[in-house]
């Protein structure tokens, strides 16, 4: 019975922190792209014919951008479906 | 910036991409074993194709309207946040137990995006001559 209430109190724990990485990791990355979007929109109507090579800075800045996002995904995703946390548990 | 130029350095990006991610997995071979060299370059391929599909995605709209492009980014960025919440998802029922190289050839994979940006920064006519 404490097993079963333990359990229960790890994967309780565990959804809040994934919901948590979510949020966080939604959060960030909205507000990230919306200024890159934003910027870009700014030099491209200043300057049209930058707009090509300032869609690749966009690009590979986004890649580093949604990195951190995605691994925090990542982790979520081991949480959920493989959660080696209640290994320890037996 | 033309479309072509767009292509070679998502080339080279997925190249130096690739390279990271063996040379992780070599690394894992050494540290952990087999297993864990191929959990590796799981990681490594996850990065491989996020950024391809992102890159076809943001390619395609090359030369429209800045408007159109950056619609474009945000649809292909969305697209590769929700490819990546499904690769991972199956990677974490296979792998649970190679997380750590898994997670470490993903990485492996983004240090090439910093590359690229200090590559990006020495290109001649990178930075705009109007300021």
């Amino acid at each position: 019975m404490e097993t079963i209430a333990l359990i229960a109190q790890v994967q309780s724990s565990t959804a809040i922190a994934v919901g948590l990485i979510f949020a966080f990791a939604a959060l960030g990355t909205g507000i990230g792209f919306g200024l890159l979007g934003g910027k870009f929109l700014e030099g491209a109507s200043r300057q049209p014919e930058l707009a090509a090579m300032l869609q690749v800075r966009m690009f590979i800045i986004a890649g580093l951008l949604d990195a951190l996002s995605i691994i925090g995904v990542a982790f979520a995703a081991l949480l959920l479906f493989a959660n080696p946390l209640l290994g320890a548990l037996g | 910036m033309s479309e072509a130029q767009f292509a070679k350095t998502v080339a080279w990006l997925l190249r130096v991409q690739a390279l990271l991610a063996g040379v992780v997995a070599l690394a894992f071979v050494f540290i952990g074993g087999v297993e864990q060299a191929l959990a590796a370059l799981i990681g490594g391929a996850i990065g491989v194709v996020l950024t391809t599909v992102s890159a076809l995605r943001v390619g395609l709209s090359m030369g429209s309207d800045p408007q159109a492009m950056v619609s474009a980014f945000y649809r292909a960025m969305a697209f590769k946040l929700v490819l990546a919440v499904i690769l991972f998802v199956i990677v974490a029922k296979w792998f649970a137990g190679y997380f750590g190289p898994v997670l470490m050839g993903y990485v492996a994979t983004v240090v090439a995006y910093w590359l690229a940006m200090r590559k990006l920064a020495w290109l001649p006519g990178s930075t705009t001559e109007n300021e």
